[in-house]
């Protein structure tokens, strides 16, 4: 975990139509690191998320891939690049079997020239495989993935982003419409991945969720950055209250209005 | 079918889908399935002494169902791809009107005279396809337009070219054509365009099911938004889609040419809506993501018997209409139900 940075966001700033979303903001993510990105609402996480995943361009700071400056020209090249993204709404497509979304666009193919079709056994075969540990059975894989539960659902997306070679993972909000048992499936799921050596940035505005779990934190108020902290530098109460903007007696900070 | 074949807790929690009754009851493919003997059975009982049961009735309604079922096995993968296409009748009378034309009265051979019409029919549907893609406003409308312009422009053009509507003597003008037996020959009893029907639902379903295409097919309909986001090129996907529908058209426009020796600019007139029954008792749905040729194969087939079955019942054949349209009534009922029962929640946690 302390390798050397694979994912790098330097000073990165954003505006619509003069209005800053994103001031300086920094974040770096080493493989097998959780980062947490913590905010309230319209505090910038999603323009954040956007410029990390290449939905948008920063316009002004440095993008780094393993060191190299890098611009992200869009989600399809920052997932070449090994970050994957995914959102709220999972990109799946409800009525699908869930191993024809687990393919969704990488479709894996038999047979040669106009007789090329779906290898649907291997599909399956390859979604059984990665799905066992998530509490999908083996059945359910050749169900509609609306079937399965929320939990089961987010699951299945950050497993498909992790088969497809993600070194960096970004989840947006995974546990955000999730109850308690379905949450801890997916933090989990998120532990495993790091496990992996696979990097995550976690965004949440959940600090039960992100505490356990995170390596670094990353506060955001109002579009600028609070600070970035090691777990040994804050305890989870001192995490709660940044979050509200609070930074009083947070060490390293400066006390400013 | 015994009640045991399904357990009530889900059993193996669908692991073994092939002996669930269940699975059985939720494939598109059901309701067409289950009507179709439902309503062969009917005639057979109550009509076939009067001769439901013969040969020629037979073929009668399956070339009804075949002129139907050509172009709803492409209209439903243009469906499960979440869009419409009401100009697919128009476009058989306009494909009509070029074949007869150029045979007829420009002298042409039939292979030319078909290839002029498949490349009107491709450009149609391209542009169909195109300002879809483009304006993203919905293909109802954008496929009505051209339902109009069409159907205006094959009867004006024909005007303007022979001052009629119709032409005649198309067998006559292409002769013993070798290309000929390709549309107007016999297997058996029945006639060429059962073979075509059967073998373009074949290749659709082998598509949707088969394919890595029909996979970008399920997705378009069933979430854009996911297909986009995972790289599907969905604005090709449907172009190809409105292209293959065009091109069915052409298809049944030279076996209706061969089937009655006559180009007509109005011919064809309600197809558009013959197609997209056939597809819906078929199973599949007008809001995309969901859909079977083989469903719609059933469906077109259960439409021609109806279509001819009715004659023979006591009811006046005006009442074809109101029969037709309760039938369609309760296909959508049913699988609306199954539909919703299939995609019900089972995950244990």
């Amino acid at each position: 975990m302390d390798g050397k940075p694979y994912l790098e966001a330097l000073a990165v700033s954003k505006s619509y139509a003069n209005v800053a979303a994103l001031q300086d903001v920094t974040i770096t993510v080493r493989p097998g690191e959780v980062v947490c990105l913590l905010g309230d609402n319209g505090a910038g996480k999603s323009t954040l998320i956007q410029v990390l995943s290449g939905v948008v361009q920063p316009d002004t700071g440095t993008m780094r891939i393993a060191g190299a400056d890098v611009r992200f020209a869009s989600p399809n090249d920052a997932l070449d690049k090994g970050i994957a993204t995914v959102f709220q709404d999972l990109a799946v497509v409800p009525i699908m079997p869930v191993y024809r979304n687990f393919f969704l666009g990488r479709e894996p193919t038999i047979g040669w020239g106009p007789f090329k079709r779906f290898d649907s056994r291997r599909a399956i075969a390859t979604a059984e495989e990665a799905l066992r540990d998530l509490g999908v059975s083996a059945g359910a894989v050749r169900r509609p993935i609306g079937t399965l539960s929320g939990g089961q659902r987010q699951s299945v997306a950050v497993a498909r982003a992790v088969h497809f070679g993600a070194r960096i993972l970004i989840l947006d909000e995974p546990t955000s419409a999730l109850g308690v048992k379905q949450s801890e499936m997916v933090l989990d799921y998120v532990r495993k991945a790091k496990e992996r050596g696979i990097g995550v940035v976690l965004i949440t505005h959940n600090v039960q969720h992100a505490y356990p779990i995170g390596d670094t934190f990353v506060v955001l108020f109002l579009g600028r950055q609070l600070g970035t902290f090691k777990k040994t530098d804050l305890s989870e109460t001192q995490l709660m209250k940044l979050m509200a903007g609070k930074v009083d007696g947070i060490p390293g900070i400066p006390a400013v209005a | 079918m015994s009640a045991s074949l399904t357990s009530p807790a889900g059993g193996q929690d669908g692991s073994r889908p092939s002996l669930s009754l269940r699975t059985f009851l939720m494939r598109p493919e059901f309701t067409a399935v289950v009507g179709t003997i439902v309503v062969f059975a009917f005639f057979a009982i109550f009509t076939g002494s009067a001769g439901f049961l013969t040969v020629a009735m037979t073929r009668n309604y399956l070339e009804v169902a075949a002129e139907i079922g050509i172009i709803a096995a492409p209209i439903t993968l243009l469906l499960v791809a979440g869009e419409f296409d009401l100009s697919v009748g128009s476009m058989v009378a306009a494909s009509e009107v070029i074949i007869s034309y150029l045979t007829v009265d420009a002298g042409w051979s039939l292979p030319a005279a078909l290839g002029a019409a498949v490349v009107a029919a491709a450009a149609v549907g391209t542009i169909n396809g195109y300002l879809v893609v483009r304006t993203k406003l919905p293909s109802f409308i954008i496929t009505l337009a051209m339902l109009f312009i069409v159907r205006g422009a094959a009867q004006g053009v024909l005007r303007m070219l022979t001052g009629t509507s119709t032409i005649d003597g198309v067998r006559e003008a292409v002769g013993a054509a070798p290309s000929a037996l390709l549309f107007s020959s016999t297997v058996g009893p029945l006639s060429i365009s059962v073979v075509w029907w059967i073998a373009i639902t074949l290749l659709a379903a082998w598509v949707l099911d088969g394919r890595v295409f029909g996979n970008w097919i399920y997705a378009t309909g069933g979430n854009q938004a996911a297909a986009v986001r995972t790289g599907i090129p969905v604005n090709r996907v449907k172009i190809l889609l409105y292209v293959a529908v065009a091109v069915s058209t052409t298809l049944v426009a030279v076996l209706d040419l061969y089937a009655i020796n006559q180009g007509s600019a109005n011919a064809a007139t309600g197809r558009e809506f013959e197609v997209v029954t056939a597809a819906v008792i078929g199973g599949a749905l007008l809001t995309g993501g969901y859909g079977s040729p083989i469903g719609t194969l059933f469906g077109a087939l259960l439409f021609g018997m109806v279509d001819q079955g009715f004659f023979f019942t006591p009811l006046p054949d005006v009442w074809f209409m109101t029969f037709l349209g309760l039938m369609l009534l309760l296909a959508v009922f049913i699988n609306n139900y199954t539909r919703m029962q299939a995609l019900k929640p089972r995950g244990r946690s």
